[in-house]
């Protein structure tokens, strides 16, 4: 399923004292099963761009198309965009509301119009992708699990209505450092394997890199970089914003400006660590 | 760090038990912690999910109370229903979700909300919301509502909040896990400096390991145990610490390893990519 932004742009509060552009013509096209990374400091319409992809918000001037048609231009084709792109927010667990997990994942099924007896098996499904054992949890409260357990279930209820694409705003803030490779291995999975295509913003970029195609750099609403994931880390950019960039290339740009020789970008520790045992062999 | 103030026990935790129960089960959050911070100190709490670190911070403003053993503050009791406001005065605390923290309708107001409760002249208020707003770069959005702010301007309208009362003592838990990496080091900064300039003692919870190496003093938690208590230094020099506490190593820790493993001659503190690049191009130019 792809997704394409042609010529996006964003105000809040429009026609207000507080009016405040949020995205400057935003040109995307994000293909079947690519992963994309979307970066940039604070308040530079991550957010933003994200809510647009099931037009939770509407784009002031511009086109959200998916798989080549206009997502705003109906009440139908608005409401196929919002089973088919899952929306996974900051934070997702402060949204539970269910009395059980199973109620909780469920929702989103039911309420999209799939068939009782389908149901059943998609929470099933979904509770296994994300690794609920579904016996052991179904029939828990989703408000007396862990943190993790938590962002699982929320993860869990918006693949249940199995999406086509799925959009993650910040998803491993606030995890540990296992429960954010858990979650990085889930996702990993599901596109690989499904097919499924990712959006993942974040700030944290060292576990993605060597997993995504794509990165988009935003900066106060505009497009500071876009392209493949490392021809665009490769670029001074990420550094000159304050962005995050990989430890392994982090180390790479130190061992450059003392003069070493450095082949390519490296993002992964395999890499890096070649580089480095070449350097002092 | 310096001074005799430092000598003074600020928080006194003694056999600290804590449950959560309900009619079938009883879950044991916290089992005996014993635990000194002094004035002056900048100790960072960090420990997976659910290993208790946010329920050990509650206890250090009387947020929750022991089941067993006892939190003072100041030699105050928090389970001493008259000394709390006193405790709460002395003991700040900044929550993970700045979205349930703050109500008021611009920025600069919700900054004011707390030190307005504290009875000083208005001239005084002024000041201090002032420099709240400086310090966390909040200035030009002090008349914005909160809720149209991104997730890390929130944070620091919340940060900005506590700093304008001018706490003896700030907790803050998992502040900085929604802002992006320059925002994270200035709001590090900022703590670093209230620290240093205004000796206030600060407790941070998070799991960012990078961001506990900046601290003084460690303390690991897991599953409700306090498992290691001394310098991030000594922590990570040793993979059984990090192991203890459930705490997968840093990659920057990780690939130190496997290049000693390749008789690689690197010291063994290393804990940045800048350090380790130092250390590559000292090797170089000793061969």
């Amino acid at each position: 399923m792809s997704i394409e932004f042609r010529n996006v742009s964003y105000i809040y509060s429009k026609g207000t004292p507080i009016a405040r552009q949020s995205l400057k013509d935003i040109n995307l096209t994000i293909n079947n099963g690519e992963w994309l990374v979307v970066m940039g400091p604070t308040g530079s319409g991550k957010s933003t761009l994200l809510q647009h992809l099931n037009g939770l918000l509407k784009p002031t001037a511009g086109t959200v198309l998916l798989d080549g048609s206009d997502i705003n231009a109906a009440k139908s084709s608005l409401k196929s965009a919002r089973e088919k792109v899952g929306l996974v927010f900051q934070y997702p667990e402060h949204q539970l509301f269910g009395s059980t997990v199973f109620e909780e994942v469920a929702y989103g099924p039911e309420n999209f119009g799939f068939p009782k007896d389908e149901i059943l098996g998609m929470v099933e499904a979904s509770m296994n992708t994300v690794g609920l054992d579904f016996a052991k949890f179904k029939d828990r409260s989703p408000h007396e699990l862990s943190g993790g357990e938590k962002r699982r279930v929320a993860l869990a209820g918006v693949l249940a209505s199995r999406p086509g694409i799925i959009a993650l705003d910040e998803p491993t803030a606030g995890l540990d450092s296992a429960g954010k490779k858990h979650l990085v291995d889930t996702i990993t999975r599901l596109n690989r394997e499904s097919g499924i295509t990712v959006i993942w913003v974040t700030h944290e970029i060292t576990e993605i890199a060597p997993l995504a195609d794509s990165l988009l750099v935003l900066e106060q609403g505009n497009t500071r970089g876009y392209g493949p994931l490392r021809d665009t880390l490769a670029s001074p950019l990420l550094g000159e914003l304050g962005l995050d960039l990989p430890v392994a290339l982090q180390i790479a740009n130190g061992l450059r400006k003392q003069g070493k020789q450095i082949q390519g970008c490296p993002v992964t520790i395999d890499e890096i660590e070649q580089e480095i045992l070449s350097l002092v062999r | 760090m310096s001074g005799e103030a430092t000598l003074k026990n600020l928080i006194e935790v003694c056999n600290l038990e804590f449950s959560y129960s309900d009619k079938v089960s009883e879950y044991r959050v916290l089992k005996d912690i014993n635990l000194n911070i002094q004035k002056g100190e900048f100790v960072t709490v960090l420990g997976p999910n659910g290993c208790g670190k946010s329920t050990l911070v509650r206890h250090l403003n009387g947020l929750l109370l022991p089941t067993a053993g006892s939190v003072k503050v100041n030699g105050f009791l928090t389970n001493d229903e008259i000394s709390l406001s006193t405790i709460r005065r002395s003991v700040g605390m900044v929550f993970q979700n700045p979205d349930t923290q703050l109500f008021a309708s611009v920025v600069e107001e919700d900054v004011a909300f707390g030190v307005e409760n504290m009875c000083l002249p208005r001239a005084d208020i002024k000041i201090r919301v002032e420099k709240a707003l400086a310090s966390m770069g909040l200035t030009e959005y002090r008349y914005h509502p909160p809720h149209r702010l991104s997730g890390g301007q929130k944070q620091k309208t919340a940060i900005a909040g506590i700093l304008a009362m001018e706490p003896e003592c700030i907790v803050l838990d998992e502040p900085t896990s929604m802002l992006d990496p320059k925002s994270r080091a200035e709001v590090m900064k900022a703590i670093r400096e209230l620290n240093l300039n205004h000796g206030i003692t600060v407790i941070y919870v998070t799991h960012d390991t990078s961001e506990a190496l900046c601290f003084d003093r460690l303390i690991a938690l897991n599953s409700g145990e306090i498992v290691f208590d001394g310098t991030p230094k000594k922590f990570f020099s040793k993979p059984e610490y990090p192991a203890r506490a459930g705490i997968i190593v840093p990659p920057i820790i990780e690939l130190v390893e496997r290049l000693t493993v390749h008789g690689v001659a690197l010291p063994p503190d290393i804990k940045s990519p800048e350090e380790l690049v130092d250390a590559i191009c000292q090797l170089n130019s000793e061969m």
